[in-house]
């Protein structure tokens, strides 16, 4: 959550998070990644203490609307992605694992179809680049 | 994705009812229809989702302790 926190919000991205949540907290996940947390909390009303979660996921939420707050215009998707994903790992010693989850992750995302959406797709498949890079360069 | 969430987490008790209060709050301004933008299309649709999220959750009968007085 912490990571969540510091990064910058995108959408997209923001949904490779809450279904990285929803693994790592154990919860019963099943489906496509994109709705794995919504899928998790309708179907376990009142049993998950979801309060400690609600802020991060509220604000990011709102955030996914890109409402003109403060910043003006939004930047774009690959623009975006590329950024937090410098920034995240310029603040954060990340292992390979860690690198493939994100790889996994984004797989998931451009290979589903809701990944239909994305405006532009070669510069979404750019987004790939960072992460294959750090695989390639920690493979032992 | 998100109005599904927020209506499954809706409890008498902690805090859920607050954030969301707050969260329709800094919206609102958005949906004025002289406040029309990119953003437009996208409220609309969460808003229509959430309505249909909460009468999805009143219907499942799973919500023993929402308390209708709480969201009046």
């Amino acid at each position: 959550m912490d990571f969540w926190n510091v990064m910058q919000n995108i959408r997209n991205w923001d949904i490779q998070w809450m279904a990285l949540i929803s693994k790592y907290a154990h919860l019963p996940v099943d489906g496509i990644a994109d709705v794995a947390i919504t899928r998790v909390a309708s179907r376990t009303i009142g049993e998950i203490d979801w309060e400690p979660y609600l802020p991060l996921i509220y604000s990011k939420g709102l955030a996914s609307f890109e409402l003109p707050v403060g910043s003006g215009q939004a930047p774009s998707f690959a623009h975006d992605f590329d950024q937090s994903f410098h920034i995240f790992m310029k603040h954060n010693k990340v292992s390979l694992h860690f690198y493939l989850f994100i790889l996994f992750f984004i797989f998931c995302w451009f290979f589903s179809p809701p990944a239909s959406g994305v405006p532009d797709h070669a510069r979404s498949l750019h987004c790939l680049d960072h992460p294959t890079r750090g695989v390639i360069a920690r493979a032992p | 994705m998100l109005a599904r969430f927020i209506a499954s987490t809706i409890q008498p008790e902690g805090s859920s009812l607050v954030h969301l209060r707050q969260f329709l709050q800094v919206i609102e301004t958005f949906l004025h229809p002289s406040n029309n933008g990119k953003w437009s299309a996208g409220l609309t649709r969460f808003l229509s989702s959430f309505v249909a999220s909460l009468l999805w959750r009143i219907k499942n009968g799973r919500a023993y302790a929402f308390d209708h007085q709480v969201l009046l």
